[in-house]
């Protein structure tokens, strides 16, 4: 993973291409990506914004349906909206 | 040929299905990985959900695909009750229904089967087998062989201010007939994709009501939740077990396009066809057909005996045959639903059902009836 990459998680499969759609729409960078097991040590999508994406598009994410929100630093993830 | 069976599946399919399906050979598992194919597989499941929720005013999470109507009856179905509960049907229903709650009785459940009246479920003949125990209703939006409509505003009214369960089986009206979520409280609707949805065999809906949550009837893979030993929580993987049907669905997404975008205009043609043929039938003095309201006849069915010279009906088999034989395809039989033909006297007969779509031309009802005054000796 990019360092200062963040990723956006998902309660279901559905609510991720749910996502990817809306995110299309509203020009919100990234893509679908496998869910990072540093988040999660199990199955399922999550999506990527790319390094250095700014603060400001995390709003457009509070938005759209999702569970979490992580930036990876250091070689950990840490929740931005815990 | 002249095909007059679509209420056992619709011939021909909407334009671009083959088509959606072929390309959708090439798409992975959905929600198995994250590559182009995988990616590609999840966003046709997603175009479906978006699509059957638009058409039932429903939310796409509570729209769970499988693979018939019958699948998804029996999720409901068997999801929903438990031993003890009370579930009450009707006389019009077909196997998709019967069976499941046959097997839930054999659990445990107690069953009431209303008696239809000329083809239609009176909302007080439900409201009068209500127990204190009855947590689920199950019924058909039309029936397959008789082609009448049943009340289920009414009937869903009834149940809500009940909390019970309506389950409605709606594979003849699906595509053709609206029922919206918005404006019916139903507990759950069910539908094959392959009938007037117009989509591939192998491919269904199951649409939930608000808060409506049965337990799963498969459990299984999902593509997340690993290492829960149940299924995952949320709607709709919960429902859903297993590699789905991808080219099919991708069939059934371009299909939910064509019928989305005729508004239901598909019904009228259809009835048009279907009430010439029904018309004509009689008019040849040689066909029974059994007593129904009429006001209640709301969708392509229709269905009865050909009768000879004497009066006598023909061999149902053998009048499906000979059609057949003249480029005509119909249905003759039973059509798994025994406690129809048992209402209507023909449990020995069965019925010849011919079922138009809004493809069926003039010229066709016009072969098919004198293709039936020649079976009949006319």
């Amino acid at each position: 993973m990019d360092a200062g990459a963040i990723v956006v998680t998902f309660g279901s499969t559905l609510d991720a291409f749910a996502f990817e759609d809306a995110a299309r729409a509203a020009g919100l960078p990234g893509r679908l990506i496998p869910l990072p097991t540093g988040i999660a040590a199990t199955c399922g999508l999550a999506w990527k914004l790319p390094s250095g994406s700014a603060v400001e598009l995390l709003a457009a994410v509070a938005g759209m349906r999702h569970e979490g929100v992580y930036r990876f630093v250091d070689n950990a993830y840490f929740r931005l909206d815990a | 040929m002249i095909y007059l069976d679509n209420a056992a599946t619709s011939w021909p399919k909407a334009p671009g299905v083959a088509e959606a399906m072929t390309a959708a050979l090439g798409a992975g598992n959905p929600g198995r990985g994250a590559h182009d194919q995988a990616l590609d597989a999840g966003r046709i499941l997603l175009r479906v959900r978006t699509r059957a929720a638009r058409l039932f005013g429903a939310a796409p999470e509570r729209v769970i695909l499988t693979h018939s109507a019958t699948h998804g009856l029996n999720l409901a179905i068997a999801g929903l009750l438990n031993p003890g509960d009370h579930a009450i049907t009707t006389d019009l229903e077909h196997n998709s229904v019967l069976r499941p709650l046959y097997a839930a009785r054999a659990r445990g459940v107690e069953l009431t089967i209303v008696r239809s009246e000329r083809g239609v479920i009176s909302p007080d003949a439900v409201a009068a087998a209500l127990r204190p125990s009855t947590r689920l209703v199950a019924i058909g939006h039309a029936s397959n062989v008789l082609g009448t409509v049943q009340p289920i505003d009414a009937i869903a009214q009834l149940c809500v201010h009940q909390g019970i369960h309506l389950i409605v089986d709606a594979a003849q009206t699906a595509g053709l007939l609206p029922l919206d979520f918005t404006q019916t409280p139903l507990a759950a609707l069910a539908t094959g994709g392959h009938k007037s949805l117009l989509g591939p065999a192998g491919t269904g809906l199951l649409v939930l009501g608000d808060g409506v949550r049965p337990r799963p009837f498969e459990v299984g893979g999902t593509g997340e939740d690993t290492f829960n030993e149940s299924m995952p929580a949320a709607l709709p993987e919960a429902l859903e077990a297993g590699t789905p049907n991808v080219p099919g669905l991708a069939g059934l997404a371009a299909s939910l396009d064509v019928v989305l975008s005729a508004g239901g205009t598909h019904l009228a043609r259809a009835l048009t066809q279907a009430r010439r043929l029904r018309d004509g039938l009689v008019a040849s003095g040689r066909f029974w057909t059994p007593d129904v309201d009429a006001d209640a006849w709301g969708v392509p069915v229709v269905s009865g005996l050909i009768l000879d010279a004497a009066g006598q009906p023909l061999d149902v088999a053998d009048v499906a045959d000979a059609l057949a034989q003249r480029g005509i395809a119909v249905r003759g039989g039973f059509h798994c639903a025994p406690l129809v033909h048992r209402r209507c006297g023909t449990e020995a007969s069965g019925m010849v059902r011919f079922s138009p779509s809004h493809l069926t031309s003039h010229a066709d009802v016009d072969t098919a009836l004198a293709a039936v005054r020649e079976i009949a000796g006319l």
